[in-house]
């Protein structure tokens, strides 16, 4: 729960917190409101991830060493704790939605009997059982699953290239419709839900590295827009727009036709869904972690005991949260009623907020000084 | 945290739904044709355990004894019927390893959609079984026999899975399917199996409006079809040069299409470039003049074949090529009047052969 973390740790750990809450249902919603525009949403989708990455970097300088989740001295007490709340709701909320989630795949294609709560228990399980120890050991483990769960899914996902059959649905129109583009880049904005776990992960690196790490930051958000750029064009080209929108997992029903006959493992496809089970689990494990130490300021003495009541107790939440969903039609529909306008207003509301809070504190402290 | 671990190894191990090899009747093949009274009959073929116990040696299955065999059911949907089948098997009937799919060409369309959309909402079902449509009695599909010794269902994925065996290459998956049914400006096709002697006989193909098959193209015809789906592998076609026969073997195609707006509707552009090896030619006439005009032949006959196709297929409001779709999806305000615009829209066909071979005599 404690110690400091390296510059490659925090851009892997920050990368890791937000490919899982896309990556199962990316491209569904761009296709289905966007349209022909639906690259144009995309890119605006991503857009708007860099710049909601440097609004919560702005606020992170605020006070670089201390977590800015319960900020009484910044906000007072009365905003501060709404706040917190929010924060804390945010976190289990995303959480629940990728472990059901991710539950759901798992019962659909390959556990059809197993009861969806022994699914939903063990990714909460292990996920929680890495968070236990302290921050560099859970961060070393995220670098170690995700690059390597990326790695295998570039290398499988290019052999559906023979598969693509719509091209059309690809290429860029050129005639562009701002409303259907906006409502597409909106209704997709899941595929970065997680940034803000930055907000908790700053304080953890060490002052003279902070400035790099941003950068690098912003480099792996590129490379993780490449990586589903790559994704929209195969998931796209392969499942054309019509069928794609009917799919509740595009990723999923489109590497299932990875098929290499000669190959000791024919299925290689499904072979790779399961190793998306990485990015589910870092996003989980990186998840608890903040949900747990974000509770810290509550506490006189937050001890390495309490932080670990407080990830039982929030691992209990997540679980009976992502039990409650019976169908994945309860699910898309909470994600999209409620995750999506709650977490564009947390990343895009709250750092404005913030920064106001600090502007006004810094002028305070300047009037104070000034003779 | 030990404990949780083991708990977790223990709890993945998939026992819930473990089977025993013994208790699982493995479908290779699903057959469905429609029954009395707007019923639905299904059969699943499956292996013997001396088959499979064959193919785990690698050995044909002994002629003596029955290599499959066959149960089925009737209900309302595919479901129910399924549900009767069970009730007549003392196995687990299991679809994740089913190879084939055969679909009567005399499903109404609604009873076709909903097969499609049952085919697609089982999750360990493979998307990459394939599909065939046969005007015969399905059940006498299913219990088939090839010559070759094959299980009926591994014979037909050796033969679809060769993309270079056939004359076309008219393999369909469930993927496909699914596909081109969701896909406005563009027809469902599917190849027609049927029982022929000893073997099947596949070498048509069947193109569908809303589910329903409209059209049952001729082997010839459905070689031009392959053209433009560039699916034709290597088909042989007589022509004549000053009067005289000659025939390009191994003739196949790239093609592109697309759609050109034009005043009042659009015109349907194909693009061939087709290359053959020549086969026969009288002696001595091997000339590059003659093989330019026997190029100009070949362009000029594929070309009047592939109109003629494309206008039949107009007239019947199919389009399997899929002209149209790349140009709905760019204008979608067009998609309510999409079958009128392509029934009434001009065509180009545009054919460049090359003779690329002519073996090792002038």
């Amino acid at each position: 729960m404690s110690g400091r973390i390296s510059i490659g740790q925090f851009a892997t750990m920050l990368t890791a917190a937000y490919v899982a809450s896309g990556i199962f249902a990316f491209p569904r919603e761009l296709v289905a409101h966007a349209g022909p525009e639906a690259v144009y949403a995309f890119l605006l989708e991503c857009l708007a991830a860099f710049f909601g990455l440097w609004l919560w970097f702005r606020v992170n300088r605020i006070h670089p060493d201390a977590p800015l989740s319960f900020a009484p001295d910044l906000l007072s007490v009365w905003l501060a704790f709404p706040a917190l709340i929010f924060t804390l709701v945010l976190h289990v909320a995303l959480a629940v939605v990728v472990v059901s989630d991710f539950a759901f795949v798992l019962h659909s294609f390959f556990l059809i009997e197993t009861p969806l709560i022994v699914l939903q228990a063990c990714v909460v399980l292990v996920a929680g059982y890495v968070a236990w120890f302290n921050l560099p050991a859970l961060a070393r483990t995220i670098q170690f699953l995700y690059i390597l769960a990326i790695i295998v899914t570039v290398m499988i996902g290019l052999l559906l290239l023979p598969h693509i059959t719509s091209v059309y649905a690809v290429v860029p129109t050129p005639e562009i419709s701002l409303t259907p583009l906006l409502y597409g880049a909106y209704k997709g904005s899941y595929l970065f839900w997680g940034y803000e776990l930055t907000v908790t992960l700053y304080p953890f690196l060490r002052p003279q590295d902070r400035a790099k790490a941003e950068k690098h930051a912003y480099i792996a958000m590129a490379i993780t827009f490449l990586f589903f750029a790559l994704g929209y064009v195969l998931t796209l080209g392969v499942s054309g727009p019509e069928l794609l929108v009917r799919e509740i997992w595009p990723g999923v029903s489109t590497m299932r036709l990875v098929d290499i006959g000669t190959f000791l493992i024919n299925k290689l496809g499904l072979l790779l869904v399961t190793f998306w089970g990485l990015f589910v689990l870092t996003f989980v494990m990186s998840r608890l972690w903040c949900l747990a130490y974000d509770v810290s300021p509550l506490f006189r003495n937050f001890s390495a005991g309490w932080y670990r009541g407080m990830l039982l107790f929030f691992g209990a939440i997540v679980l009976w949260g992502a039990h409650s969903f019976p169908t994945p039609v309860q699910l898309i529909a909470f994600a999209q009623g409620f995750l999506v306008p709650t977490v564009l207003i947390f990343n895009f509301a709250m750092p404005p907020v913030f920064l106001l809070a600090g502007a006004l504190q810094h002028r305070r402290a300047a009037l104070r000084t000034s003779p | 945290m030990a404990v949780v671990l083991l708990g977790v190894f223990l709890l993945l191990g998939g026992c819930w739904d473990n089977r025993s090899i013994e208790h699982r009747a493995i479908v290779l093949m699903i057959g469905i044709e429609p029954a009395q009274d707007g019923l639905i009959s299904v059969y699943f073929q499956v292996p013997t355990s001396q088959a499979l116990s064959s193919l785990s040696v690698s050995s044909s299955p002994s002629s003596a004894s029955p290599a499959t065999y066959v149960v089925g059911g009737v209900g309302k949907t595919v479901a129910q019927a399924m549900t009767q089948a069970q009730a007549k098997s003392s196995g687990d009937l299991y679809l994740g390893q089913v190879q084939e799919i055969v679909l009567s060409s005399q499903l109404p369309a609604a009873q076709f959609e909903d097969v499609l959309d049952f085919l697609a909402r089982i999750g360990p079902m493979d998307k990459t079984s394939y599909v065939a449509v046969s005007p015969d009695p399905i059940q006498h599909i299913t219990q088939h026999q090839p010559q070759e010794g094959l299980l009926p269902a591994l014979y037909l994925t050796s033969f679809f899975s060769c993309r270079h065996c056939q004359e076309v290459y008219l393999a369909r998956t469930v993927w496909d399917a699914e596909q081109h049914l969701q896909t406005p400006g563009m027809s469902m096709w599917l190849p027609v199996l049927r029982d022929h002697e000893a073997n099947f006989r596949i070498d048509q193909a069947a193109l569908y409006r809303q589910g329903q098959p409209v059209m049952t193209l001729t082997p010839e015809q459905t070689v031009y079809l392959g053209y433009l789906l560039n699916a034709t592998a290597k088909a042989s076609l007589p022509f004549t040069l000053h009067g005289a026969p000659v025939s390009v073997r191994a003739l196949r195609s790239r093609t592109a299409t697309h759609v050109v707006p034009e005043a009042g509707g659009v015109r349907l552009v194909a693009d061939l470039k087709v290359q053959g090896i020549l086969d026969t030619l009288p002696p001595g006439e091997a000339t590059i003049a003659n093989l330019r005009a026997l190029e100009i032949e070949v362009s000029r006959g594929i070309a009047a074949q592939e109109l003629t196709l494309i206008r039949s297929m107009q007239r019947q409001g199919v389009d399997p090529v899929g002209f149209l779709a790349p140009y709905l999806w760019q204008h979608q305000s067009l998609m309510p009047q999409a079958n009128e615009l392509y029934r009434n829209a001009g065509v180009e066909v545009r054919v460049h052969t090359r003779i690329i071979e002519v073996g090792d005599v002038l």
